[in-house]
């Protein structure tokens, strides 16, 4: 699946910021509006995407008093991670009285609003649970009556039935008819190959030490479960509009903890490959992680991708010894043994200063090209690990009570954390910056 | 007919004994014994873990579980060394254990819910005792000694002694295998499968699950399929996917295992054969090599012999010591809810006969049945109908004759 959410522009993209501030002015109305909002929205599309085919009939009868359940519940609460609960979580369970009929596991306990992508074996929806009136992302698993459920979706839920932290995206519910699987998430806004569209030519430093911060944390989280991702790219990190980032997609993640077993190389989307995968190791381990948020890192930064636009596994570990210089058996023991080890590699280009290659890291504090550093080693044992690099002096300017929290806690319940306006926004050119903002902006 | 006692239930009935904390910590490693009641009480349900390294799993099946095994570890072969089974006693209608359950039950239902910040939903949740109870998350399974026994009683079966022993290579079950047969046991926990449960379809259903877990090689796997399904598997196959995803429904959609986690299982008998299963070095790592041999036709199936296998080549199967028995007992039909004759009198048996005996009886029996292909590599076309499984009054092999 390429994406859980994409991001919907009409109704919370382009109006980010004004958003964020409203809520805090209005939070009463905004229960009523957003409340509203799905009802318009509803209206246009029960025809086509409600759930299954066969229950569109059940959900148009049952329109009527599905609105009453909606409009009743005009919570006037404080909202906290509103961005996946337009009712805010608090009160939900207290407020609801669950409905006869209504349940987890239940096709009719959700209706689907509209797609938001399209993946390799799954459809997205932006739907509402009936339940307590949550928004969640639907990811409907197409099933071959052949193949039964693919591999990659009993995995995914598997593994993210274990998994509960603030930074992995969380899965509600899952629901399984007899041709169908449906995977019900929370629903996040946006991406951050989105956001990183929407704020081209790199992002602000301070949001980007606060992504960094989140991804490496959510990483920690499910490496120290020996779980690996295996997919990290910006596609696959969700982003709320409070800037909370969660891990999401999870088909090709696969737990580590049984040993000696197969593993695949061809895992990771190429430009986010480490070295050595590329090379065709399979004895890889948490360290591929690593390199994909290094590459994140970097793309964060410069606004590009940091080994981009090749098709070919040789092409692309070229590019990376263009930058990293090309290893050899002294600063790789072993590395001519693996599959794609190329002799004819030998003579050719020295590593470079990462601050040559990537301008934006000469205008930022050392520490930030250190981290990266550390992140873009060719050899996986020397690359540091999600744990190591939370420690890092790069996030030593993050309020410190950050480096304890409990796992479903997000970083935004830290008093002084939030996101900085990002200089540059495509869908406000003329937007004038604070004038409180304009050091911070500055100083890149 | 038996009911299996509430895992849960014991948990809660032991806790209540002891301070709340150790409701679930000690859960993680040992056997609990304590009077009459010998079970085990093991972390399945967690899903995944923290502790990682072997180094560091192993004590926790080492110190308590030791004077259970030792009797067990006398017999020098490799017998099913089941401990006896004993009743557990429990009452499971106290008002505690009840408020209890109804805890974990909503604490699940709240746990698919929007779980927010932590703090947030406790309001729902504060039936569930102590705030220190709910730390570990993890929710616990009690292994009844004949649970363990009627899994191992399933390796007795002609079927899948020879899958096991034809799958030489051990890329399917492997000393992974061990880890791969101890996630197929973890399954039927997880699944609560009654005893009559546990039964040959069960297992092939299980372990298939369990390798697509694990493993990322496609095609070993398919070799399940004519095991399981004879020799219409080409036909069958899609149903046996169904049921598959039935068996991951029935779970909960919980198929990750950790390793600590099987490995408190195979703790439990850990001299057992089936553990014993090494997966040989040049098959660790996704090699693919023999993927190129595109005129084998994979999955080989029952009917022909396990395909050359080069690297494999010295590894003799006799010193790997698959030390398997073939009792010629009836093995369960193969009808989906096939079932043993009578796990009790089984169990019973188990008691009371001198296990060296039986044992060596069969070994007997075994080493004149197994006059086969020593290694791997035997030569294609032996004929299936030769081997050892002596089945005559084995219904259970009729299907290998039809068509």
């Amino acid at each position: 699946m390429e994406v859980v959410c994409h991001w919907v522009r009409g109704c919370c993209c382009g109006d980010k910021e004004k958003e964020d501030e409203e809520v805090k002015q209005r939070r009463d109305e905004e229960e009523e509006e957003e409340v509203m909002m799905e009802e318009i929205r509803f209206r246009k599309s029960t025809s086509s995407t409600s759930l299954q085919p066969a229950e569109v009939g059940v959900v148009q009868s049952d329109s009527s008093h599905w609105f009453h359940t909606l409009q009743t519940r005009r919570l006037r609460v404080q909202r906290g991670r509103s961005n996946s609960d337009p009712v805010g979580g608090v009160s939900c369970e207290d407020a609801v009285t669950w409905r006869p009929g209504l349940q987890f596991g239940a096709a009719q306990s959700y209706l689907s609003l509209e797609k938001l992508g399209e993946g390799a074996y799954a459809s997205v929806y932006k739907g509402i649970s009936r339940i307590n009136g949550q928004l969640v992302a639907l990811k409907v698993i197409r099933m071959k009556t052949e193949e039964g459920v693919p591999f990659t979706a009993i995995r995914e839920a598997s593994l993210l039935k274990g998994l509960k932290h603030a930074n992995i995206v969380l899965l509600h519910d899952i629901i399984h008819t007899r041709d169908s699987l449906t995977f019900v998430f929370e629903y996040v806004q946006t991406d951050l190959a989105q956001y990183m569209s929407q704020h081209p030519g790199g992002l602000h430093s301070h949001n980007i030490r606060i992504f960094m911060f989140q991804l490496l944390r959510g990483l920690y989280y499910i490496h120290s479960r020996r779980i690996l991702h295996r997919d990290l790219k910006p596609q696959n990190l969700l982003i709320s509009y409070l800037g909370e980032l969660k891990l999401a997609d999870f088909g090709l993640a696969r737990s580590k903890s049984i040993p000696s077993h197969t593993f695949s190389s061809e895992v990771v989307t190429l430009w986010y490959r480490p070295p050595d995968v590329l090379l065709g190791s399979t004895d890889y381990s948490t360290a591929l992680d690593m390199w994909g948020a290094g590459c994140i890192f970097i793309e964060m930064l410069q606004g590009a991708p940091a080994f981009p636009g090749i098709t070919d596994v040789f092409e692309q570990l070229q590019r990376i010894w263009t930058v990293l210089g090309v290893p050899s058996e002294d600063s790789w023991p072993g590395v001519s043994l693996l599959p794609n080890y190329k002799p004819e590699w030998f003579h050719q280009s020295e590593p470079k200063q990462l601050r040559t290659v990537w301008k934006r890291l000469n205008q930022l504090p050392y520490k930030t090209e250190d981290l990266v550093q550390c992140m873009m080693k060719r050899v996986p044992t020397d690359r540091i690990s999600a744990q190591e690099s939370l420690q890092h002096a790069y996030f030593s300017t993050l309020p410190p009570p950050i480096m304890h929290l409990r796992d479903m806690v997000s970083i935004f319940k830290v008093p002084g954390v939030r996101l900085e306006t990002e200089v540059r926004d495509i869908f406000n050119p003329g937007r004038r910056i604070k004038p409180s903002l304009l050091p911070a902006a500055m100083r890149w | 007919m038996h009911k299996r006692a509430r895992p849960r239930v014991l948990v809660c009935e032991w806790r209540g004994s002891r301070s709340a904390f150790s409701m679930r910590r000690p859960l993680r490693s040992e056997w609990v014994r304590a009077g009459r009641c010998s079970c085990w009480f093991l972390s399945l349900l967690q899903p995944l873990e923290f502790k990682t390294s072997p180094a560091e799993n192993r004590p926790h099946s080492s110190s308590s579980s030791a004077d259970l095994h030792c009797s067990a570890m006398k017999h020098p072969h490799r017998r099913c060394q089941t401990p006896p089974s004993v009743t557990v006693r429990v009452k499971p209608n106290s008002a505690h254990t009840l408020q209890i359950r109804r805890g974990l039950r909503l604490k699940r239902a709240s746990g698919q819910d929007a779980q927010g910040p932590a703090g947030k939903s406790a309001p729902s949740r504060l039936q569930v005792a102590t705030p220190k109870a709910r730390i570990p998350l993890a929710p616990t399974i009690v292994i009844q000694s004949q649970e363990m026994a009627s899994y191992f009683r399933l390796f007795d079966d002609d079927l899948i002694q020879d899958f096991l022993w034809t799958d030489c290579c051990r890329k399917l079950t492997d000393k992974a295998g061990a880890y791969l047969l101890a996630m197929t046991f973890v399954y039927f926990k997880r699944a609560r499968f009654t005893i009559d449960e546990y039964t040959r379809k069960n297992f092939f259903t299980a372990l298939y699950l369990a390798n697509t877990m694990e493993e990322e090689e496609e095609e070993s796997k398919y070799e399940i399929f004519p095991w399981a399904l004879g020799k219409s598997w080409r036909r069958q196959f899609p149903r046996f996917l169904k049921q598959r995803d039935k068996l991951w429904v029935r779970i909960e959609y919980r198929a990750a295992v950790s390793r600590r986690c099987c490995e408190e299982v195979m703790a439990i008998v850990p001299a057992h054969f089936v553990w014993q299963r090494e997966r040989s070095e040049h098959h660790s790592g996704a090699q693919r090599q023999y993927s190129d041999k595109v005129n084998i036709s994979i999955p080989r199936g029952p009917f022909a012999s396990p395909v050359t296998c080069v690297l494999c080549h010295h590894s003799s199967r006799l010193d790997q010591g698959l030390g398997s028995s073939h009792p010629n007992r009836g093995s369960p039909a193969p009808s989906p809810n096939a079932t043993y004759p009578d796990p009790f009198t089984a169990l019973l048996t188990l008691e009371t006969t001198p296990l060296r005996a039986a044992a060596t009886g069969r070994k007997a029996a075994e080493t004149k049945s197994h006059v086969r292909p020593p290694s791997c590599c035997c030569a294609e076309g032996v004929p299936r109908e030769d081997s050892s499984c002596g089945s005559t009054l084995d219904t259970s092999m009729n299907w290998i004759s039809e068509e």
